[in-house]
């Protein structure tokens, strides 16, 4: 058995000009990431510390 | 190794500061002092302003070198407020003097939190001085593994701590919560207790074993991946609270990486790996984690006295640690979900016989909740959008066929020597 497709969702101007475009897609984000801004997060070491309330 | 401050140049923004080398209580499942390494007691208690200014001052160089203009400390232990509020004091103030103003640091701090009170609450709050607390649930689930030298849970203490640093009108930012997963617990109670008393933002890991030192046969007796069993309990109940969900930064990460977005994580994703250690005595050292590998797995010849960071990158083990998610077994280099677990996390693939040529030893864990995961982020997208993202939904049986097939199509990636350099006949 192959793989054909993509398990991942492929990041490119034109699927980010889709969900602008989209108010239906932008709400299907919206839920998948329990209403977090998108990308909010920073990028700290996993394991530690300053897990914090970045968005505050 | 490139020291220009080229593309490719080792970029290291962030370390791990062991300020601390002894730890006030006796977790059983402790990576840095019950795991096999030893090399602890050959560490100074406490780290020395000498060493904190050598650090300093080669973070300095490294930035520089390298267009930094970010960097992080994050203070660590054993328990870093052992080394006291005047080091941190110290700390902070060295740091900002060698750094500022071209490069702006940052302080996050893990602690077990039973030392904090309003005094310490207020002096790292205004050292501006991120707090992150180990906590793992409930009364019950926590008291199983996190114990004082006596046997005795710490569940009470570090409730007491962590009530103070919530209610310091010190610390702006309330601490988070790191948590390892107790596969013996139930883990919506986990959830529910950590919102019972006021926390937002979570993480979840999961205990660290790897092939020497696998998870106890009892835990798949009924699965094959029963770690995944459990965080998806968690992440169906989680996922289905909607915009009312806690914080979980694995399950956001996991989520982030299908929706084709990059991780900054070791243990996720493709990204580089560029965080060094920072022992007592000013050793340089690749991620502590790896201590579970071994007696002195992490040493190296490398110090902040002697040696730049540059260099410090170089070593075998820092240059593997730095390229794990990406120089992965043969098997994981045909996985289809490789570019989410990224092979999942170096110190868990370890075997003294194949050091790092083996998938991790939640193998099957990962893929199971990739899938999952995966599958539910798919069934909320629409449907166009999904056509035209060129991903399709990929179930765990499907996977492993693919990984089936593919491996017997696939000859072994050319760095294999690298990975299994790390033996322990080798090593």
């Amino acid at each position: 058995m192959k793989n054909k497709k993509s398990f991942r969702i492929k990041r490119s101007a034109k699927m980010d000009e889709l969900v602008n475009e989209s108010q239906l897609l932008q709400k299907a984000l919206q839920k998948i990431v329990g209403g977090r801004p998108a990308q909010a997060k920073s990028a700290l070491y996993g394991r530690l510390a300053g897990y914090m309330q970045e968005e505050a | 190794m490139n020291n220009s401050g080229s593309a490719d140049s080792l970029k290291c923004s962030a370390v791990i500061v062991k300020v601390a080398g002894r730890c006030n209580i006796n977790c059983s499942y402790c990576y840095m002092y019950n795991r096999g390494d030893n090399s602890f007691l050959q560490q100074p208690k406490k780290m020395s302003e000498a060493t904190v200014l050598h650090l300093v001052n080669r973070v300095k160089d490294h930035c520089r070198l390298n267009n930094i203009s970010r960097f992080e400390f994050i203070l660590h232990g054993g328990e870093p407020l052992l080394a006291g509020q005047d080091f941190f004091k110290m700390f902070v103030s060295h740091a900002k003097t060698v750094l500022l103003p071209e490069i702006q640091p940052s302080f996050a701090m893990q602690t077990n939190a039973i030392l904090l009170n309003d005094d310490w609450c207020q002096t790292l709050g205004e050292l501006n001085i991120n707090t992150g607390i180990s906590m793992d649930g409930t009364r019950e689930s926590h008291d199983m593994y996190r114990v004082d030298f006596k046997g005795n849970g710490t569940y009470d203490d570090v409730l007491a701590g962590l009530k103070t640093a919530q209610q310091s009108p010190f610390l702006k930012n309330k601490p988070g919560i790191l948590c390892v997963l107790n596969i013996d617990s139930d883990p919506v109670d986990i959830y529910h207790s950590f919102r019972q008393i006021g926390v937002q933002h979570i993480d979840i890991i999961i205990p660290d074993y790897n092939h020497d030192s696998p998870p106890p046969q009892k835990h798949y007796e009924q699965s094959t991946h029963a770690y995944a069993d459990w965080l998806i309990r968690l992440f169906n109940y989680w996922y289905n609270e909607g915009e009312q969900r806690l914080t979980i930064r694995y399950f956001d990460a996991l989520i982030d990486l299908v929706l084709g977005n990059e991780s900054g994580f070791d243990f996720l994703g493709t990204a580089k790996n560029e965080l060094l250690v920072i022992e007592t005595d000013g050793s340089i050292e690749t991620v502590d984690v790896l201590k579970i590998c071994g007696d002195g797995f992490t040493k190296a010849s490398a110090n902040v006295s002697t040696h730049s960071f540059d260099e410090a990158m170089q070593t075998p083990l820092a240059s593997l640690y730095r390229m794990a998610n990406i120089k992965v077994p043969k098997k994981c280099s045909v996985c289809p979900v490789r570019e989410v677990c990224g092979g999942g996390y170096i110190p868990h693939r370890y075997s003294s016989e194949n050091g790092f040529n083996n998938p991790s030893v939640y193998c099957n864990d990962l893929l199971k909740l990739i899938t999952h995961i995966q599958n539910r982020v798919m069934d909320d997208l629409p449907a166009d959008y999904v056509e035209a993202s060129g991903a399709e939904k990929l179930t765990y049986e499907e996977a492993l066929k693919i990984i089936e097939y593919e491996l017997a199509n696939t000859e072994e990636p050319d760095y294999v020597a690298e990975l299994e350099g790390f033996a322990k006949h080798d090593h």
